[in-house]
């Protein structure tokens, strides 16, 4: 009658709760193989693409990667640390997730950057994808550079780009890619990078700063207010960032940003195994507005392929009065596992994590966010909605932890989940710490379903069942929708419908 | 406006309405009285389209503009669209999602459907603020979640002043006067009492006589065992509420 | 180390009767040697360091060979006794079962008891006196029987502990089909000084059998032993109703509570625990662990607990709802003060079959103090569809304005502080005084000394 497992362990009993049927069952190395056969069979590989590496990680694979990107003595001393914790660190298995076991010698981590044929014309593009954007409501030329296809010279995003670096640079903001950022100032490299999120952090943490391929670099210097949302679209260089992505932003006091990264359309990539970093650190008064919309392939109704998302992304509320804010449209990936978090170190700094989490088909999401209180004062707010769908298993799993030293320190946090009609499942482990009597928590969650009844009254009311579904769903999120800017926000939510139109009613 | 014809339906395999004959003429207000699981509520799903009965025989024939449809050949929302409005006796609460947004949606498919003007939000919140000013109910309602943590007599309101907004033809109120205070009853009862008029036709539900003496009624039907066994005018009912459906049917 | 063990064992097979006892200690001991309890997720917030003294230590130096001996306890000790818990019972509205060391007294000093006749076999106190088989998961029997593995490290001690003296480690009461006791049952647990360096270990099983009904209290009180680690087991039939309430003010030094129940059909439980405990404990957690088994179960769970100086209070609920229309509402509300730190884990786990559950968790907490601490784990796992689950979490302090007026109305700030505890907990006490009117257990429950 009592299953646990030997040692009673909460989080390890949890991983036996994924039932046999909601986990995808498939032969993940023969898929793996197939993956990495296809990028290397790939008929588009020209004379600057040559380069690619061999399979599989050791020291020095790490040497060449880091001679390859011509990267200061500093960079390769922080890899090979990393690589030397990560490889006395085990694959960590507390998540509410099941997957096959990866191969990390049967990846190659460095393959040089390379530019995509271009397609001639939006016909050469496949349908489907062309219905999807057409139903996302992506501008045309947004379409065109996310299908490959070559614009034309205004609505080229290189030249929309280049008129954004010049509006940047006038206000003193750096906003490049990682690699670049490494040779063009080292300096900042040097004094943030690992800062937040030290290689030792965890597995893939140190797998990510072991082999971090590229990723972006924002710094936004004192009592600057960037004057446009930084967004990965604009980046120069955004081609090819891997599989191991790394991000730094440095917000000097009294700055501002909104950063936007990943877009809704369904990116399909080549590499299964993702596992980005990505740090932040707001000095005094500074606010960071990170949003996140993740679309990675999701995998067919089988759970047959799909992309492993293993992220850790961390901010650091460093100065006084500072505040980062995470907000996150999750709605692909076979696997996400991630926890952006803030670490509320200066006095009356604020944490904020708004999170939106669909998983259909044989999706599973373990996510959540970790709000450490260290300063006085400080304010941390947490609202995550979980949409889970068909056979897919949705986790939140968060931490608010108040030190004593966090004195007048507050929380308030809900989870809600909502489920549909099928073989789903929607978990929740919060888990609050307190150390410090003057501090006020509040916790709340609730689980619930989009009822039939719901659905009739809205109907006879007038609304279509499509409709009313929508109109369930926005209200459900519609906490998180506000703090995205509102293209984005009109974007997520035609996602999240059309992501649960087979799946309701 | 609306002619029932032998019905007969079930849910569930047990059958609910034995042979269901009525007309209800635009303009008129109707009240349909009759005990615990008599078929009332059973009957005002029906008209709606709720998925749960069968229709076993007869049929609803819906007039609206001088055309005739077969009412059991339209879907639910369909129905909507075209004028039938059916108040529940227990509104559904939807979490998250504000009234005003659901009733503006609701006002737009309308909209959208008979080829009007939609109403942005500024202009809908304008237009629902004045008509539920116009019920003397409270506009505070429009700000909440969909029933959300309603009172018994905020739900009946706030089913009241969707009636008002989506303005449809034929009206099904089910036990719209159950649970409410003497307050409530009259706000409610005005509501509907000034809702009537000749290209509308309005049926109250009912398992008390008390709103009756609220909102005159042409006429009075009492429904017992999925039957209509007596109609008349108001008097019927004011009998019922002195001998009971005991020595009915 | 399982060798130095199994050396020791024909000296202990000697000593002891019951083989099965030494089984089951193996395995604990087993398990003990890479048992880390602040690396294990489930048992980090409970301080268990008194485990590391029971490394190979020999089962007699941690349990009772001969429970004949504390059956029947000396004169002397036996009118220490009575005189310690004449204030806490009351034979006319309770019949009142004295466990003395873990051990259920021969001669019980508190009459007069309904018709309940009493056996440690696997057999029941049953009503009409009749004995007759109890088919129950957790009786020793059933586990040897059904090869039933405890995995519970605490709660396999228990068991290795309680088989130590075969006959008497463990006690069984059932209520036969509609039956329905005029008075309360009120098992109350005490020691003596021949427990210190010891553990006691309780285990009672209830068995409730159709359409019957019982109020049971389970107190503890007065506590030299080093662990006092006792297991109750409810197993409700169809359409019966229990009321327990597990009260602790004992001092004990260490004490883990088990309480596993298993709900059957239309079965309503509900179950209540309060902790103040008079010294300072090191460890003190409470589990429950429910099986909504039926359909239409109904459990109601309520917990208060004061923690104060140095004490670790630890909470670890674990609900399965495992079919139809079942129904969980969980409470619990704590103070805790000084350095004291509390610990709330509360699971509901929700499976595919169990659709329409309703599940509701709360946990209230007030931190006074400068050291106090309070963790909080709620974990919901919802597998079916169609559920209504919600759990809500608040952790603040008394209001500044209430406590400032009360002492402007004259009131000491220990007596104000003492009016707004029992505000706090107000409906939890307004409860339990409906459930269990005149109990004299709630007496004992004095905030602010």
């Amino acid at each position: 009658m009592e299953k646990n497992n030997k040692n009673n362990n909460l989080s390890k009993a949890s991983d036996t709760l994924v039932t046999e049927d909601a986990v995808a069952v498939y032969d993940d190395k023969a898929e793996t193989k197939e993956i990495l056969a296809r990028e290397n069979s790939t008929g588009f590989v020209t004379a600057i693409e040559s380069e690619t590496f061999e399979k599989g990680l050791n020291e020095d694979v790490i040497r060449r990667l880091s001679a390859i990107k011509k990267e200061p003595e500093f960079i390769l001393e922080f890899r090979l640390r990393a690589y030397s914790l990560w490889k006395k660190m085990s694959e960590p298995t507390w998540a509410s997730i099941r997957y096959s076991p990866i191969d990390f010698n049967d990846i190659s981590y460095y393959s040089a950057p390379k530019s995509k044929k271009k397609k001639q014309s939006m016909d050469e593009v496949d349908e489907e994808l062309l219905k999807t954007f057409e139903r996302l409501g992506v501008p045309l030329s947004e379409q065109k550079r996310l299908a490959g296809v070559a614009v034309d010279a205004v609505f080229d995003s290189v030249s929309v780009a280049t008129t954004h670096q010049k509006e940047l640079e006038k206000h003193g903001v750096i906003f490049c890619s990682f690699s670049e950022a490494v040779q063009k100032h080292p300096e900042l490299i040097k004094k943030y990078l690992g800062k937040v999120v030290p290689a030792s952090d965890n597995y893939y943490a140190a797998l990510n700063a072991a082999v971090f391929t590229d990723g972006s670099f924002c710094y936004i210097p004192k009592g600057v207010t960037c004057p446009l949302d930084l967004s990965t679209y604009f980046r120069i260089n955004t081609a090819q960032t891997g599989q191991f992505e790394r991000t730094l932003i440095v917000a000097e006091p009294d700055s501002f940003v909104n950063y936007l990264e990943g877009c809704t359309a369904p990116i399909r990539d080549e590499n299964q195994l993702h596992a980005a970093v990505v740090e932040l650190i707001a000095h005094e008064r500074a606010v960071i507005n990170y949003s996140t919309v993740q679309n990675w392939y999701s995998g067919d109704e089988h759970g047959k392929g799909g992309i492993y998302n293993f992220v850790t992304k961390r901010g650091l509320c460093q100065g006084k009065g500072s505040k980062i804010s995470w907000t996150q449209v999750e709605a692909g990936s076979a696997i996400t596992w991630k926890y952006p978090s803030v670490i509320l170190k200066g006095d009356d700094s604020i944490g904020e994590f708004y999170s939106v989490a669909l998983t259909n088909k044989k999706m599973q999401a373990d996510t959540g966010t970790k709000m450490i209180h260290v300063g006085k004062n400080t304010h941390s707010k947490i609202i995550s909605k979980g949409i889970s769908a068909d056979e897919s298993h949705n986790v939140y799993r968060g931490l608010v932890k108040v030190a004593a030293s966090a004195s007048k320190a507050r929380n308030f946090t809900q989870c809600d989940s909502l489920l549909t009609f099928d073989k789903c499942s929607a978990h929740t482990y919060p888990v609050i710490e307190v150390s410090n009597n003057s501090s006020t928590i509040e916790h709340e969650a609730s689980t619930s379903r989009i009822s039939e009844e719901q659905l009739l009254y809205l109907e006879m009311r007038g609304l279509s069942r499509e409709l009313a579904v929508s109109l369930i769903i926005n209200g459900f999120c519609k906490e998180v929708f506000n703090k995205l800017p509102l293209e984005f926000s009109v974007e997520a939510v035609r996602l999240l419908e059309m992501k649960l139109e087979n799946s309701v009613g | 406006m609306i002619y029932i014809e032998d019905l007969h339906a079930e849910i569930e395999g047990k059958s609910v309405l034995n042979g269901i004959n009525l007309v209800v003429k635009a303009g008129e207000v109707h009240a349909i009285m009759g005990p615990n699981g008599a078929g009332k509520s059973s009957l005002s799903r029906i008209i709606a389209g709720h998925p749960a009965y069968n229709i076993r025989s007869g049929s609803i024939e819906y007039e609206i503009n001088l055309k005739k449809k077969n009412l059991l050949d339209m879907g639910v929302h369909e129905r909507a669209l075209n004028g039938i409005f059916m108040s529940f006796q227990y509104p559904v609460e939807v979490n998250g999602l504000s009234n005003m947004e659901f009733l503006r949606s609701a006002f737009n498919e309308l909209s959208k459907f008979h080829g009007s003007e939609e109403l942005d939000a500024l202009d809908f919140a304008e237009f629902a603020e004045k008509k539920i000013k116009a019920l003397g109910m409270n506009t505070d309602l429009l700000e909440r979640e969909l029933n959300v943590a309603f009172s018994g007599g905020e739900k009946k309101q706030n089913e009241i002043i969707q009636m008002a907004i989506l303005s449809p033809r034929l009206c099904f109120l089910d036990e719209t006067d159950s649970g409410l205070d003497i307050d409530a009853l009259r706000t409610v009862a005005s509501g509907i009492e000034s809702f009537t008029n000749k290209h509308r036709a309005i049926v109250i539900i009912t398992h008390y006589h008390r709103i009756l003496e609220y909102v005159n009624v042409d006429k009075v039907h009492i429904l017992k065992d999925g039957r209509i066994v007596s109609s008349g005018d108001s008097s019927l009912a004011k009998e019922i509420e002195k001998h009971g459906y005991k020595n009915l049917g | 180390m399982k060798k130095i063990i199994t050396s020791d064992r024909s000296a202990e097979k000697e000593r002891i009767k019951c083989k099965y006892a030494l089984e089951l200690y193996e395995d604990f001991q087993e398990r003990l040697a890479d048992f880390r309890y602040e690396k294990d997720e489930y048992w980090k917030y409970t301080k268990l360091n008194f485990l590391a003294k029971f490394r190979q230590a020999p089962i007699t130096s941690l349990g009772f060979a001969d429970a004949n001996e504390l059956a029947a306890p000396r004169a002397e000790e036996r009118a220490k006794l009575i005189k310690l818990l004449a204030p806490l019972v009351d034979s006319s509205k309770q019949n009142i079962l004295v466990f003395f060391n873990g051990i259920i007294l021969d001669e019980q000093p508190f009459m007069p008891l309904e018709k309940l006749s009493l056996s440690h076999e696997a057999a029941s106190f049953s009503e009409n006196g009749k004995k007759s088989e109890v088919n129950f998961p957790y009786s020793l029997r059933g586990m040897k029987k059904q090869n039933f593995k405890e995995t519970n490290i605490l709660a396999l001690l228990n068991a290795a502990l309680a088989s130590l003296d075969c006959k008497k480690g463990e006690v069984f009461i059932k209520l036969d089909e509609a039956a329905c006791l005029k008075k309360a049952l009120h098992l109350v647990f005490v020691d003596s000084h021949r427990a210190q360096n010891k553990v006691i270990s309780p285990r009672v099983h209830v068995t409730l059998e159709k359409k019957s009904k019982l109020t049971l209290l389970e107190t503890h009180v007065e506590n030299h032993a080093l662990l006092t680690n006792s297991f109750v087991s409810f197993k409700l039939g169809e359409e019966t109703e229990l009321q327990h309430l597990y009260a602790d003010f004992s001092g004990a030094e260490n004490s883990i509570h088990f309480t596993r129940s298993l709900l059957g059909k239309g079965s309503v439980l509900k179950s209540y625990s309060l902790q103040k405990n008079t010294n300072k404990s090191h460890a003190s957690s409470v589990q429950h662990e429910s099986f909504l088994r039926e359909k239409e179960a109904k459990l109601v769970l309520q917990g208060f607990y004061y923690g104060q100086g140095e004490e670790k209070k630890d909470f670890i609920i674990k609900l399965h709802h495992e079919s139809p229309k079942t129904y969980s509402q969980q409470l619990f509300k704590g103070i805790v003060r000084d350095e004291a730190m509390a610990s709330f884990t509360g699971s509901v786990k929700v499976y595919r079959d169990a659709q329409k559950t309703n599940s509701s968790q709360l946990s209230k907490t007030l931190l006074l103090g400068d050291s106090a601490k309070m963790n909080i784990r709620p974990q919901l796992e919802i597998l079916a569809d169609d559920v209504k689950c919600d759990h809500g979490a608040t952790i603040g302090q008394l209001d500044a304005d209430e406590l400032f007026y009360l002492q402007s109305r004259g009131l000491s700030k220990n007596h104000a502080e003492e009016v707004l505890f029992l505000a706090f907990i107000e409906e939890f006490i307004n409860e339990l005084k409906l459930i269990f009117p005149g109990e004299t257990v709630l007496k004992n429950l004095k905030l602010r000394d």
